[in-house]
């Protein structure tokens, strides 16, 4: 919409009500399976920003992950070929090999797939890898150019997997170590730097047909979140009771690089804290009574 | 302000200040000379960055005369249009103390001419130690400290306390605009200081970290013994509201991370690359290694076979798929048959970015063709007739994989009146390898072949029963079959002891639960209320989710066949990733399996 383009988008007929701006946007109601809709959603479209794919698993089937991921992408895919100029796909970081050693970081756009991970994020990422070998293809065929954009954990409305993760840290459920060791170095992109990339690649020349890494710059590990959080709720103290917990355990290497992207001009401008204040405010922490603040956060 | 002039931009202090200045939209105008300084413009003076590296680079050469004339013009044009002037400066010696590095006469020159130009205006960023990670200096520093015992270099004074390059550009960005900064100095420093036999240690750490590729465990840095900071960067850090962010831990394994990228571009070391099964690389890169190979695949129609079947089509192999629904094999056939063109364009495009990605020449080829032959293979006259009918299509089978599988509640048996899980999971395998043991030794001669039989890991609770093989006493059908699977092991190690020197392989794979229809049969019917009925099928869709996937279980097989681990594997139980011994359950002997061997021949209608 900032950028002068009409905009129409696709929705289950459900979330409807979720959307913003609804005045000024055209919503075509509907999903990937139904051909129909999908018709009538691309009718005269030149971009396509497939951002429908879903993940994380736990509440998830992995028949689910495939029916929406795979299949759903596919026959976004059949219906799209030969009618749009771009198709840009917002997969996941999910799809790359395991890349839990520094020795192989960063990360960079080229690097190789693998669904791995536990049962659930295997599924995942297979479900991923086929949604975007779906979109390879039509590319290949010259029926599109594709731009894959592969985000890191996203940041910002809609973000339950932080959301849960700050409110475990708030109210001292979160078993840090296990979380540590599950979640390692982090990365997140914040939703307004990944939409930022999606229109850029969806304009750029030299964004056809490539795959690109999206990652905010910040590598972080649950106890530097735990540090923030404490900076931010307490603003001018000193004396960060774990600021020392934070560092022995943050090696301060980047576990992804955006190359692809920095060198089209972009570059991330939500910083990690900006993710973690804007969670705070989303979870109104100030006033929620339901948000019992452990001891250790609030005799500090 | 209206804009901001950087006094040189070759520098990295110089050209990431400017770059900080653009990505925050604030106007940059070139220093070219004093000439047309707009009014209120301000200026940073990065000038002596490059003498303050650390001290890794104490030969660098101070200052040209002309440069300090310039940098004084500079300060002067800027002072008189009523602009800041942000300087980045070294320590200041002691009142009295002569200045001993070129560095420190330099800057004691340049804060002479701040101060008699524009003393009300100026901010001065006092910083010492500064590190630049892409700084060759500090990496070939850095390289003699991690070689070198005890430490003979740098870091030159007992403890470090450093900036980097990065966070120092965010300090003189914000002198810039920081209010009520005027005329003061501010030291600029990372609060964590560390020995220097700590750095050493830490460096020492890191380097041997980022070269093994193989680290899963959580990585801390050791607590090193405490050191006290001796200079302090509070008073920045509330004035100029920026804290810096990397310490000096950070900055050295950042650095230590551009030395090995460095040395793997160069081939001083061979490249670092993620691990990853073999089967997946060559997935990912488009590799053909099973090219002009024969595999067959039993129960093709099912999920890990149908997952496996694809996968060897993808590596180069021709496959014959056998299941026992004909309709479902056409149907497969016909969309392996249209799906050929998109497996070779995957193939031509995985290729192109193997190349590339990581040079050499493109690889020419296309995935495999498939053929489907229908057959029960628990009917042993199906079974006699399937296994002529492959070694009339394929002289030489390179790959045989027994994934064909079915479970039932009720007992049932086999034409031949064989219990039917029996048949299939234990008599159909050993039998099919037998008759097909001609095609075997064929590929074995020139070149190698293998068989994989895949297991449940509950086999190793249920060893074979010799005295109740049909299972006539009880029937469980998890039982039943995991019993059958140990009787496999225990053939597998049989079979690879009567094909030894033909050149084909044998082994079992342990597989985790794999989230197929396989085990439906034998869920419980829901009882009970809607609720009790939902908590119960929620559970057993959690239960599924933590099953492994078909794809991923048909990986393990194929990698068997790829990765040079399981070169020597040849009889034995492969489970996770490893060669978990010979193929033999546990409790099982010699002779235990000859006996067993000797039931199957006759069951099987086949010679011992």
């Amino acid at each position: 919409m900032t950028t002068d383009h009409d905009v129409r988008v696709l929705a289950l007929p459900d979330s409807i009500h979720r959307m913003n701006f609804r005045d000024r946007i055209e919503i075509v109601p509907g999903h990937l399976h139904d051909r129909q809709s999908l018709d009538e959603a691309l009718e005269g479209v030149e971009i396509v920003f497939h951002a429908a794919l879903i993940s994380p698993p736990p509440a998830l089937t992995p028949e689910r992950m495939t029916e929406v991921n795979a299949r759903g992408t596919a026959a976004l895919v059949a219906a799209a070929a030969g009618r749009v100029r771009r198709f840009v796909l917002v997969s996941s970081n999910n799809v790359f090999s395991p890349h839990r050693s520094p020795a192989v970081w960063p990360l960079r756009d080229e690097a190789l797939r693998m669904a791995h991970g536990n049962p659930q994020q295997t599924a995942l990422g297979e479900s991923l890898i086929a949604a975007e070998d779906a979109v390879f293809d039509a590319a290949d065929r010259g029926l599109f150019e594709h731009c894959t954009l592969r985000p890191t954990v996203i940041a910002g409305r809609a973000g339950g997997f932080i959301d849960n993760l700050v409110t475990g840290i708030l109210r001292g459920t979160a078993n840090l170590d296990l979380q540590r060791r599950m979640w390692d170095v982090m990365q997140w992109t914040h939703g307004s730097d990944l939409a930022r990339a999606a229109l850029l690649v969806a304009g750029h020349d030299q964004a056809a047909n490539r795959c690109f890494t999206v990652a905010g710059d910040q590598p972080v590990t649950i106890y530097d979140i735990q540090a923030m959080l404490w900076d931010l709720m307490n603003i001018g103290r000193p004396g960060n009771p774990y600021a020392e917990t934070a560092s022995l355990n943050n090696l301060g290497l980047p576990k992804f690089e955006a190359a692809g992207l920095k060198a089209l001009g972009w570059a991330p401008q939500m910083t990690m804290r900006d993710c973690l204040a804007e969670c705070l405010g989303r979870l109104e922490f100030h006033s929620s009574a339901s948000l019992r603040l452990p001891p250790h956060m609030v005799d500090s | 302000m209206t804009s901001v002039l950087v006094s040189e931009t070759r520098s990295r202090l110089g050209a990431a200040v400017r770059d900080l200045l653009v990505a925050r939209a604030i106007p940059v105008a070139e220093a070219g000379n004093a000439v047309g300084v707009p009014p209120g413009a301000a200026l940073i003076v990065t000038d002596l960055a490059p003498a303050l590296m650390a001290g890794v680079a104490p030969s660098r050469a101070g200052l040209p005369e002309d440069r300090h004339a310039r940098i004084a013009d500079l300060i002067a044009a800027v002072a008189a249009q009523g602009g800041r002037v942000v300087l980045v400066s070294g320590l200041m010696p002691l009142p009295g103390v002569p200045p001993v590095t070129q560095a420190e006469r330099d800057a004691r020159r340049i804060e002479a001419a701040l101060a008699e130009r524009a003393a009300a205006q100026a901010v001065i960023l006092r910083v010492s130690d500064v590190m630049d990670p892409a700084d060759p200096d500090l990496r070939a520093a850095i390289r003699a400290l991690i070689d070198a015992s005890p430490v003979v270099g740098w870091p030159l004074t007992d403890q470090l306390q450093a900036i980097g390059l990065a966070d120092l550009a965010a300090a003189a960005v914000a002198a810039v605009q920081a209010r009520g900064v005027q005329g003061k100095w501010f030291d600029i420093v990372h609060p964590e200081a560390a020995s220097r036999v700590a750095v050493q240690a830490e460096a020492q750490r890191i380097a041997r970290l980022l070269v093994d590729p193989d680290v899963t465990e959580v990585q801390c840095r050791p607590a090193y013994p405490p050191v006290t900071a001796r200079r302090d960067g509070t008073a920045a850090a509330e004035a100029l509201h920026v804290r810096p962010r990397d310490s000096l831990f950070v900055l050295l394994a950042q650095a230590i991370q551009g030395m090995i990228a460095q040395a793997a571009q160069q081939g001083t070391i061979p490249p670092i690359r993620p691990p990853m099964p073999a089967v997946h690389r060559a997935l990912e890169t488009g590799a053909l290694p099973l090219a002009g190979m024969t595999a067959v695949v039993t129960g093709a129609t099912g999920q890990i076979g149908g997952a496996a079947v694809r996968m060897l089509l993808r590596l180069g192999a021709d496959v014959v798929g056998v299941a026992r629904g004909a309709e479902a094999g056409a149907r497969m056939a016909a969309a392996l048959a249209e799906e050929h063109d998109f497996l070779a364009r995957q193939r031509r495009r995985l290729d192109a970015e193997r190349v590339r990605r990581d040079g050499g020449a493109p690889v020419a080829g296309d995935p495999g063709r498939f053929r489907f032959v229908p057959a029960d293979l628990a009917d042993r006259a199906a079974l006699t007739d399937l296994a002529a009918r492959l070694t009339a299509m394929a002289p030489r089978i390179d790959i045989l994989i027994h994934a064909a599988g079915a479970i039932t509640r009720e007992r049932q048996e086999t034409p031949q009146g064989v219990e039917a899980t029996l048949a299939l999971h234990l008599l159909a395998p050993v039998a099919l390898t037998r008759l097909l043991a001609g095609p075997l030794a064929a590929a074995g001669r020139a070149g190698g072949a293998w068989v994989v039989s895949p297991v449940t890991q509950a086999q190793a609770e249920h060893p074979y029963d010799p005295a109740d093989l049909q299972s006539r006493a009880a029937y469980l059908p998890a039982e039943v079959l995991a019993r059958a699977q140990s009787g496999l092991v225990a053939m597998t190690g049989a079979l690879a002891e009567a094909m030894t020197g033909s050149g084909v392989r044998i082994a079992a794979v342990a597989l985790p639960a794999v989230r197929t229809p396989f085990l439906l049969p034998l869920d419980e019917p829901l009882t009970g209320g809607v609720t009790a009925q939902q908590v119960a099928q929620t559970q057993r869709e959690q239960r599924r989710m933590q099953m492994d996937t078909p794809a991923h279980a048909a990986s393990r097989l194929i990698e068997v066949m790829l990765a040079a681990e399981f070169a020597e594997a040849h009889g034995c139980l492969i489970q996770g990733d490893a060669i978990a011994g010979p193929a033999l359950p546990p409790g099982d002997d010699r002779a235990r399996a000859g006996a067993l061997w000797s039931a199957c021949a006759a069951l099987s209608g086949l010679p011992e």
